[in-house]
């Protein structure tokens, strides 16, 4: 740095911090400033991927994911909710909290190209399952996730992608109360086919069931080190390999893992 | 506080920050060490879906800083931004000074800017904390702070601007 190189005006006083080159210094960080709050704010408003379907199923079965000399580390599927059809070649363990601004970008954005290209043709199933981490809202939108679930799974499972994609296209600010129990019977009631009165007995009534269940999921996430969300467990059905991708990356990251997860 | 103190320490925390401007090449220090700091920042706040984009390629660098400053104005809103824009213009303003202070007065001298350390520490951890902690398998726990860690970050940036404002202009002496 050059320090020989003395601005014009004095050193001394203090009036030379008004020199010219401190105003425009000044004005210039105060725009860049300005510009990069303003590049964020529309960075953060993504596409709307539009209206997309998905083949929903339950499945009573425990998979065993890994199995090391601590112990076995498996997945109850009775619990949870699975896109796409039984036996495809990969699937994908999904964390989300209803919450997370990311999960949101990753379901509008990824979520309906991945659908498309491999969940539709029964190349990927995707097991939803749930980190809520931002407040006890989070807590509430998981548990009413599981809740929705036990309703519909036997009877009409489709109803909870319904009811699931509805809750994020209504997602507020992290903890403005968007995500209240009341809210989100609401959000419940105004889905087709799901009774909002009966999620609200099921909170209540079975609250322990459902808590241990998001437990579960909570406990499986750390056994993979998934420290927040979206964040994925990508397995080969046949062989067992697996990968791990976290947040919302962009579509072509998923798609070279999954190819990679298949091939494996 | 003496109004008078005040007055001087409000002049000095002026000449701490003009400084950089006193040169073209200054400028452009202090404008890469803040944007290298801004890049740094915004991928700590997901250090893992960093590390894993970065892995698989380096081109995917802009993807994943564009991602992450969109990410971070969803959670911490214009305020949070400006934040962690504002601790980059710092860290560069007071990395510049400590440089200057070093070249002019030797290393010693350096301990008058000593304290910008805190400040650097405590505002860097508040803005890539919430990463940090999640990779830890701490997830939320800055969300858990007040305001989601927001007044941690003003703390910080306070005890920056503190200290830059203790120092001054670093070719000029301080008078006990």
């Amino acid at each position: 740095m050059d320090d020989e190189d003395p601005r014009p005006g004095g050193t001394d006083d203090g009036g030379d911090l008004l020199s010219r080159r401190t105003l425009v210094g000044g004005l210039a960080v105060g725009l860049t400033g300005a510009g990069v709050v303003y590049g964020a704010s529309r960075l953060g408003s993504g596409a709307d991927g539009g209206e997309t379907t998905v083949d929903m199923r339950a499945s009573d079965r425990t998979v065993t994911l890994a199995e090391s000399g601590s112990g076995t580390v498996s997945v109850d599927l009775a619990g949870n909710p699975i896109a796409g059809a039984a036996g495809p070649a990969v699937t994908a363990y999904y964390w989300s909290d209803f919450q997370c601004p990311f999960c949101a970008r990753f379901e509008r954005e990824t979520f309906p190209k991945l659908v498309e290209e491999y969940v539709a043709p029964g190349t990927l199933q995707v097991v939803f399952l749930q980190l809520p981490y931002i407040g006890a809202d989070s807590r509430t939108a998981a548990r009413a996730a599981k809740c929705v679930w036990r309703q519909v799974h036997e009877s009409a499972p489709d109803r909870y992608w319904d009811w699931h994609t509805r809750v994020f296209e209504e997602q507020g600010s992290e903890r403005s109360g968007w995500a209240s129990r009341e809210n989100l019977l609401g959000i419940t009631g105004e889905v087709e086919g799901i009774d909002a009165g009966a999620v609200g007995t099921c909170l209540d009534d079975d609250a322990e069931a459902v808590a241990a269940s998001v437990a579960a999921d909570r406990s499986l996430a750390e056994t993979f080190g998934i420290g927040g969300t979206p964040g994925f467990v990508l397995r080969n059905t046949g062989s067992g390999a697996m990968g791990r991708i976290t947040g919302a990356q962009p579509y072509e990251r998923f798609e070279s893992a999954i190819e990679q997860i298949r091939e494996a | 506080m003496d109004p008078g103190r005040l007055r001087g320490a409000g002049r000095d925390l002026a000449r701490a920050l003009a400084y950089p401007l006193t040169a073209w090449r200054r400028s452009l220090a202090a404008a890469a060490v803040a944007a290298g700091t801004f890049v740094l920042l915004v991928l700590s706040t997901f250090p893992g879906m960093t590390a894993e984009m970065l892995a698989a390629d380096v081109a995917y660098l802009d993807d994943a800083v564009l991602l992450l400053v969109g990410n971070l104005h969803e959670t911490t809103g214009p305020t949070g931004v400006a934040l962690v824009f504002a601790y980059a213009v710092l860290t560069g303003v007071a990395t510049v000074d400590v440089v200057a202070q070093v070249r002019l007065a030797g290393v010693r001298s350096a301990a008058r800017l000593s304290g910008v350390a805190p400040g650097l520490l405590a505002a860097g951890c508040a803005s890539c904390g919430a990463g940090v902690l999640g990779l830890l398998g701490f997830a939320g726990a800055l969300a858990a702070l007040p305001l989601g860690g927001t007044l941690l970050r003003i703390g910080g940036i306070a005890l920056l601007v503190v200290a830059l404002a203790s120092t001054g202009d670093p070719r000029r002496c301080a008078v006990p």
